[in-house]
């Protein structure tokens, strides 16, 4: 009789519960993937917080926080397919919250989809390997945080995380495209930052010589 | 030397977290799963899926399920709209006499039990709000919500006594949360009061009143105590944030920004009590007395543990009613009023004093 189903709103979400009892195995499983899932992603989702907030204890305090809303998630009975895409998901979303706490920038903006008319070249092109080869990690890390938040978040993902695009799409919930987009113009902007930087650089020089 | 960005792990890889982060974070998630832990086993489908299971298993009775499914439908759409119905409306009594009483079958034990009638608790006090906002509060219909006020809260006493029988500190942590509730509740009538003299008296008189009788139960402030009220608030506060995800989409740009602000301060507040919490392991303070009111807090001279941990007791009661009465607030959004969110006139960060100086009395052992 496993397929009686009792149809339900609880709190305004439709609920299908077994006319059956709680399950003791289950209970025990959901606690050990959940530590599992811990041992197996902290540091990364560490190296991702980090990078993306440039600030060791808040990146800490948010994968604690990630890890609760999971947990809460998986407690209210929801199944899990991937702890890795759910929890990059959830800290995302804590990671924009921080920003809009921080720097006071609107929803719109940190949301706003970067697609637009250009259709961006595939991983493949010469413009975006030559980038991959030109720019140096140690510059592009500390300059990472002066870029879009969106762009900062899918070279982060890309690079950092090492993650195809379709697992980061899968995450942001956007198009392969979007994300090859974004990395595209990340990486495009962090060349015209250095850019920038190196004429500073030698303008300064030659005002100096001057 | 240039490291390409396709080797960046070479440059990132050393970054992790530290033994002690690490083996910190595992602990609090533990901790955590302790007091949260899975109640029951429900998972959510479409009724489509449902119904594929239904016909895959059993091929043979399709009449059967297609029979059901319809009947499900219609009775699932009934279902749904009359969540949103409130007292007076034609619906109402399928929520309060179907929807309600199927679902509280389904809480078995007696902390599921308090959690879902405490819902309900909060669903009436948003009711009546929601009611008084529109103009549309009449005795008829604060009677009826006076009367499920009195309902949930007697179940919910009942269920903590319950409780009380195998565990005084669960026991003691519930009743500070049905105190909370209260206390917001109260807060919420008498908003609705002070815009109308007749509105809302008759449920003004019942909240005073459940209030009035449990404030003599209210037990003992412990360590432990304080530690199950701490990840109680944690549990409020993660509510809030899925009560925001579905009110989000009636909300401006700004009302949502705002809404995330007041979250994340009630989550700071909640950090920094956590981190006093930590302060207090000492079994000594199994016997603090702590009195109602607030003393003033000196820092030029030395206090005893025991009041700093009885502030810190009281800046978690308070911190539980503010949450209380953002989600009571967040509640009454998502029953379709139109009222602006109330944020609460507390959510400024207050940061809990720490002990100045060790005490003499720490051991009263």
């Amino acid at each position: 009789m496993d397929f009686l189903y009792v149809f339900l709103y609880n709190d305004f979400h439709l609920m299908a519960k077994p006319l059956g009892t709680t399950n003791r195995e289950e209970k025990g499983s959901h606690e050990a993937q959940f530590i599992e899932a811990f041992d197996a992603h902290s540091d990364a989702l560490f190296r991702h917080a980090f990078y993306r907030l440039s600030d060791r204890e808040r990146a800490v305090e948010l994968v604690h926080d990630a890890f609760v809303r999971v947990w809460t998630y998986v407690r209210n009975g929801a199944s899990v397919e991937s702890y890795k895409a759910l929890l990059y998901k959830t800290l995302s979303r804590l990671i924009i919250d921080e920003y809009r706490k921080r720097k006071h920038v609107s929803l719109d903006e940190i949301l706003e989809d970067a697609t637009g008319e250009y259709q961006p070249p595939s991983l493949h092109t010469g413009s975006l390997e030559e980038y991959e080869h030109a720019l140096d990690s140690k510059q592009v890390l500390t300059i990472l945080p002066r870029i879009h938040p969106l762009y900062h978040e899918a070279v982060s993902m890309r690079y950092i995380d090492e993650m195809g695009p379709k697992e980061i799409a899968n995450i942001l919930q956007v198009t392969e495209n979007v994300v090859s987009l974004r990395i595209y113009r990340g990486l495009k902007a962090i060349r015209e930052i250095i850019e920038k930087e190196e004429l500073q650089v030698e303008d300064n020089r030659n005002t100096n010589k001057s | 030397m240039m490291t390409p960005l396709t080797k960046i792990q070479d440059v990132t890889k050393e970054l992790k977290l530290s033994d002690f982060e690490r083996g910190e974070l595992r602990n609090r998630l533990l901790s955590y799963i302790e007091y949260h832990p899975v109640t029951a086993t429900s998972r959510t489908y479409s009724i489509f899926s449902s119904f594929l299971r239904a016909l895959i298993h059993h091929p043979y009775a399709v009449a059967g399920p297609i029979a059901m499914t319809i009947l499900t439908v219609s009775l699932g759409t009934v279902s749904y709209i009359a969540e949103y119905s409130n007292p007076g409306d034609t619906l109402y009594a399928i929520k309060v006499g179907v929807n309600e009483p199927v679902l509280s079958k389904f809480a078995t034990s007696p902390y599921e039990k308090v959690e879902f009638e405490t819902k309900l608790l909060e669903r009436r006090i948003a009711e009546a709000k929601l009611l008084a906002d529109s103009g549309k509060l009449t005795k008829e219909k604060e009677k009826v919500i006076a009367e499920g006020i009195e309902k949930h809260t007697k179940e919910i006493s009942k269920n903590i006594d319950t409780v009380r029988e195998s565990n005084e500190s669960d026991a003691n942590m519930m009743q500070i949360s049905l105190t909370s509730t209260l206390s917001a509740g109260d807060s919420v009538v008498a908003s609705i009061t002070e815009e109308s003299s007749e509105a809302g008296t008759a449920i003004k008189e019942t909240v005073k009143n459940v209030q009035g009788e449990q404030a003599t139960k209210q037990g003992k402030d412990t360590s432990e105590t304080l530690k199950k009220t701490i990840a109680q608030i944690e549990t409020e506060l993660t509510r809030a944030t899925e009560l925001k995800g579905s009110i989000s989409t009636s909300l401006s740009n700004e009302a949502q920004d705002e809404l995330t602000q007041s979250i994340l301060v009630l989550g700071d507040r909640a950090k920094t009590l956590a981190a006093s919490s930590t302060t207090y392991e000492s079994e000594a303070l199994e016997d603090a007395a702590c009195a109602s009111s607030s003393p003033e807090i000196s820092t030029s001279t030395p206090q005893s543990v025991d009041v700093f941990f009885c502030k810190t007791a009281r800046d978690a009661k308070t911190l539980l009613v503010d949450v209380k009465k953002l989600i009571i607030s967040m509640t009454n959004k998502q029953l379709g009023s139109e009222a602006p969110l109330d944020m609460g006139t507390s959510t400024v960060a207050k940061t809990p004093e720490t002990p100045a100086a060790t005490s003499t009395e720490t051991n009263k052992k």
